[in-house]
């Protein structure tokens, strides 16, 4: 297996280098060479704020394609929550389930069941867990990865338990298996998802050493063919079959009001995150028992393969669960039954930005020349070195990925200060020529 | 070839901190946070050193009219002195105590001033240095060893 793998990709064809993804990256992993973006894979989290700006469209998330779901005998759409809120009022999860299902699967999973059995066990994990620094709330892949990168120390305050939508997978794969008499892996599993960052777990799983998912597909690529698909409906199936408890996870807080515990604090957008990251990184602060946190503003109806504008989606999310309810509606020894698919059989590795140098004295003379380099720049981050700030120029030049003249400042600087080597050389023209006519001067 | 004194160090550097300034105070001890995670710090020696310098800045901000933060590198230890200008502490025994805090009403509504900032200092690092001239400010020397 790659170290990293990654869904957010640049089409070097599309790309014009424009700077805006880089200058949005809130982990300063992307750079311009050449004319084109390129992401550094050790600092990236799959947050896909650059898909949003790119004016060219040129940065996309290699999710599964439509043809993957021919690969099974039997296919199984299982959308994340936020799918359900990006239709009108007036569409219902049943409508939406249905008219996924006759898009070309064989079957449309309600993810609202598997976020049931997740919220309960949560609960009980909540309970027991005693740590003086807060639980970390693993459902969104981007946040995992970020304290993977950039806060190790917290790795152990991660919340060790399946996300609803492996859960789900796992259900599908060996409960429904069984049911139909097909092997495993004749069942295909395909996600639905909001943002890049879930096609990266499921290709390094944060919990089951095997993802039981098979692929995914991007809310924004199925969207047109879901909204005839639904137009078209005639009888439905009954397929909604929970509360409206999944559905509200898909709302920063939502997991919060569900398992409703003192000290819990919700935090959305990855710069917000690492914000609060870095105060508890000082001791600063304390007293938190649960931490839910998101990579997207507004959550996981904010993510850069949503459709739907997230704050007006939120509403319909708040009506959803208002309608539903939060109460769960499957059965304790349901829940006994599943229980199985939340414990995990993995321990995500820390994946520590490495330091400066090969040991610590290189690391040390690194840093040094690191801050000389800062100082002597404008430091306006201009960005037309193709680095995002100064600093990160200042970085990438003594980690040899740039050269100080990348600098149109110190090219500048150089081009004044060699043509006045030049200028020194002409005055030196011979005693003969020193007299010329008049315009031929040199000053 | 020169040979190199045992103790000198081996990075310095020099950070300013504002009085008063509750919206960028943090900065710095992100800043020193950073620079020993590049240098490749152990993880263990780089939380202690977080908290420990963040409560020393949160000192300076609280109490203070300005300070000094100095990191120096040694091949074995870090230590980072901060000097500031600031009223300086009559009795530093008293302020070593948890819970001793002469921070003022506007400070500790902040949530600032619970008077654990010395004594977290002290609880993170390996050895703390306190002397004060009162009305004239407070120098605090604290160090930790690299290999823990």
């Amino acid at each position: 297996m790659e170290e990293y793998f990654h869904s957010v990709k640049v089409d070097p064809e599309r790309c014009r280098g424009s700077m805006r993804c880089m200058r949005v990256c809130p982990t300063e992993a992307i750079r311009i060479r050449e004319g084109k973006a390129v992401i550094l894979e050790d600092r990236c989290v799959d947050c896909g704020d650059c898909i949003r700006v790119c004016p060219e469209r040129a940065i996309r998330s290699v999710v599964g394609s439509y043809e993957d779901i021919s690969k099974f005998k039997y296919t199984v759409a299982i959308p994340s929550p936020s799918l359900y809120s990006q239709f009108g009022m007036g569409v219902s999860p049943n409508q939406i389930l249905n008219g996924l299902k006759r898009l070309a699967f064989d079957d449309a999973y309600d993810i609202g069941r598997a976020c049931e059995v997740y919220i309960t066990v949560l609960k009980e994990y909540l309970d027991s867990y005693s740590d003086n620094k807060p639980l970390i709330s693993t459902l969104c892949p981007s946040i995992v990865r970020l304290i993977q990168i950039r806060f190790p120390d917290f790795m152990n305050n991660l919340l060790s338990l399946e996300a609803p939508r492996g859960i789900a997978g796992s259900e599908i794969k060996l409960d429904k298996a069984k049911e139909l008499g097909l092997d495993p892996k004749e069942i295909g599993t395909i996600y639905i998802t909001p943002c890049p960052a879930k096609m990266m777990a499921l290709n390094q799983p944060q919990c089951k050493s095997e993802s039981n998912l098979d692929g995914a597909l991007a809310i924004s690529d199925i969207y047109g063919m879901l909204f005839s698909s639904i137009n078209k409906l005639g009888s439905m199936e009954e397929l909604h079959n929970s509360t409206g408890l999944g559905i509200s996870l898909s709302i920063p807080g939502g997991v919060i009001t569900c398992i409703n515990v003192d000290n819990a604090v919700a935090i959305d957008g990855i710069k917000n995150v690492m914000n609060v990251l870095d105060d508890l990184e000082h001791g600063k602060v304390t007293n938190i028992k649960y931490l839910e946190l998101w990579a997207c503003p507004g959550g996981c109806i904010g993510g850069p393969l949503a459709v739907e504008n997230p704050y007006i989606t939120k509403i319909k999310v708040i009506r959803l669960v208002q309608q539903f309810g939060r109460e769960r509606k499957i059965k304790d020894d349901e829940v006994n039954k599943l229980r199985e698919y939340l414990s995990c059989d993995v321990k995500l590795p820390p994946l520590p930005i490495k330091p400066l140098g090969r040991d610590a004295l290189d690391a040390i003379k690194k840093v040094k020349e690191r801050e000389a380099i800062i100082e002597s720049l404008p430091k306006i981050d201009c960005g037309a070195c193709g680095a995002p700030t100064c600093k990160a120029f200042a970085e990438d030049v003594v980690q040899g990925r740039a050269e100080i003249l990348d600098c149109v400042f110190k090219l500048q600087d150089k081009i004044v200060e060699s043509s006045q080597y030049a200028l020194s050389w002409a005055r030196r023209t011979p005693l003969s020529f020193r007299k010329r006519g008049k315009g031929t001067k040199i000053n | 070839m020169t040979e190199q004194k045992q103790d000198a160090p081996l990075l310095e550097q020099e950070f300013t901190v504002e009085g008063g300034d509750f919206i960028h105070a943090g900065e710095v001890s992100s800043k020193i946070k950073r620079i020993l995670k590049d240098i490749g710090i152990s993880q263990e020696v780089i939380r202690r050193t977080a908290i420990a310098t963040y409560e020393a800045e949160m000192n300076v901000v609280c109490h203070a009219m300005r300070g000094k933060f100095r990191l120096a590198i040694t091949p074995d230890k870090l230590v980072i002195v901060v000097q500031d200008e600031g009223k300086g502490i009559e009795d530093i025994d008293l302020a070593m105590q948890e819970g001793f805090s002469t921070a003022s009403e506007q400070v500790r509504e902040m949530g600032f001033g619970a008077g654990m900032g010395l004594p977290n200092i002290k609880k993170n690092m390996d050895d703390l240095n306190v002397t004060s001239e009162v009305g004239k400010g407070t120098r605090v020397e604290m160090g930790i060893f690299t290999e823990q």
